[in-house]
């Protein structure tokens, strides 16, 4: 696999060949820690969606920073090296450097009102929770544990994809399998349990991701 | 297999979405509507096909080969 998404970059080619790489390297070296958001209120939101990612799947926190990453128009980017392991997140200061209240509306009107996402109680903390679970686990990642996972989850991906009854899902999860782990582990996390959350939330701790 | 039919601008997102320049917190109102009516017709051939045992962990790549395919 190794390829580049919307939401996982690959940048062991030094950016070489993929555009999005390149900006997010030099993103890196420019990025800033989350401290530094204006607002006290989306700083701690931030936080507590970290701390409650920590506590329901049982994994560590992961190196989480603020860039400007309005050239490759994302929300948010996990950024991998050639084993698929994550050397961390970077979040867009275009949009989390500014009011809760404001990010909580686009998300709600944006992404939740069109069914493309699923919809949560804390909007703001699953946009974090997302890029985490990006983090955990993604189809590039190459370590025995993430291979291992990976099938599991493909698995579970296909069962999801042919159940028509499902419920609280949006869209954006059936893409590929990166996406709906996201979506799954978010849902695991702000929403109501279903069978896909309860495996979601084993296969992480099964593999230590 | 029923023919795949696409709109241009469901080719343009499809591209998009498997470029990687679709992320799913940044997608237009307008890309977020195509590529749910693409995953629509999508989730309908893996029906018709019956493919949930097939081979592969991208449902737009999967259906886009499908469409690909169909013209050879």
């Amino acid at each position: 696999m190794g390829r580049n998404s919307g939401g996982v970059v690959n940048i062991s080619s030094g950016g070489a060949g993929s555009k999005n790489a390149h900006i997010v390297i030099q993103a890196v070296q420019k990025s800033r820690p989350l401290s530094d958001i204006k607002d006290k209120s989306t700083y701690n939101e931030i936080f507590r969606g970290v701390s409650r990612f920590e506590s329901v799947m049982g994994v560590r926190e992961r190196s989480v920073k603020m860039a400007d990453l309005t050239a490759m128009n994302a929300l948010g980017v996990t950024y991998i090296k050639g084993d698929g392991k994550s050397n961390g997140i970077l979040l867009n200061s275009t949009f989390f450097d500014r009011k809760k209240s404001a990010i909580e509306h686009d998300v709600k009107t944006k992404h939740y009102d069109t069914g493309f996402k699923n919809k949560t109680n804390a909007p703001l903390q699953h946009t974090i929770t997302h890029e985490l679970a990006h983090a955990t686990w993604n189809a590039s990642m190459q370590t025995t544990n993430a291979k291992a996972a990976g099938k599991e989850i493909t698995s579970l991906y296909h069962r999801f994809l042919g159940d028509k009854k499902k419920k609280g899902y949006g869209s954006y999860g059936k893409t590929n399998v990166s996406e709906f782990w996201a979506e799954a582990v978010t849902k695991a996390i702000h929403g109501t349990a279903d069978k896909y959350t309860k495996r979601v939330k084993n296969i992480a701790r099964k593999y230590k991701l | 297999m029923s023919k795949i039919e696409l709109s241009e601008k469901e080719i343009e997102v499809i591209k998009a979405q498997l470029n990687g320049e679709i992320d799913g917190w940044t997608a237009t109102d307008e890309q977020q509507k195509l590529l749910t009516g693409v995953i629509n017709k999508a989730e309908a051939l893996m029906d018709e096909l019956n493919a949930y045992d097939d081979d592969f962990d991208d449902l737009i790549q999967w259906f886009w080969n499908k469409y690909q395919s169909q013209d050879k």
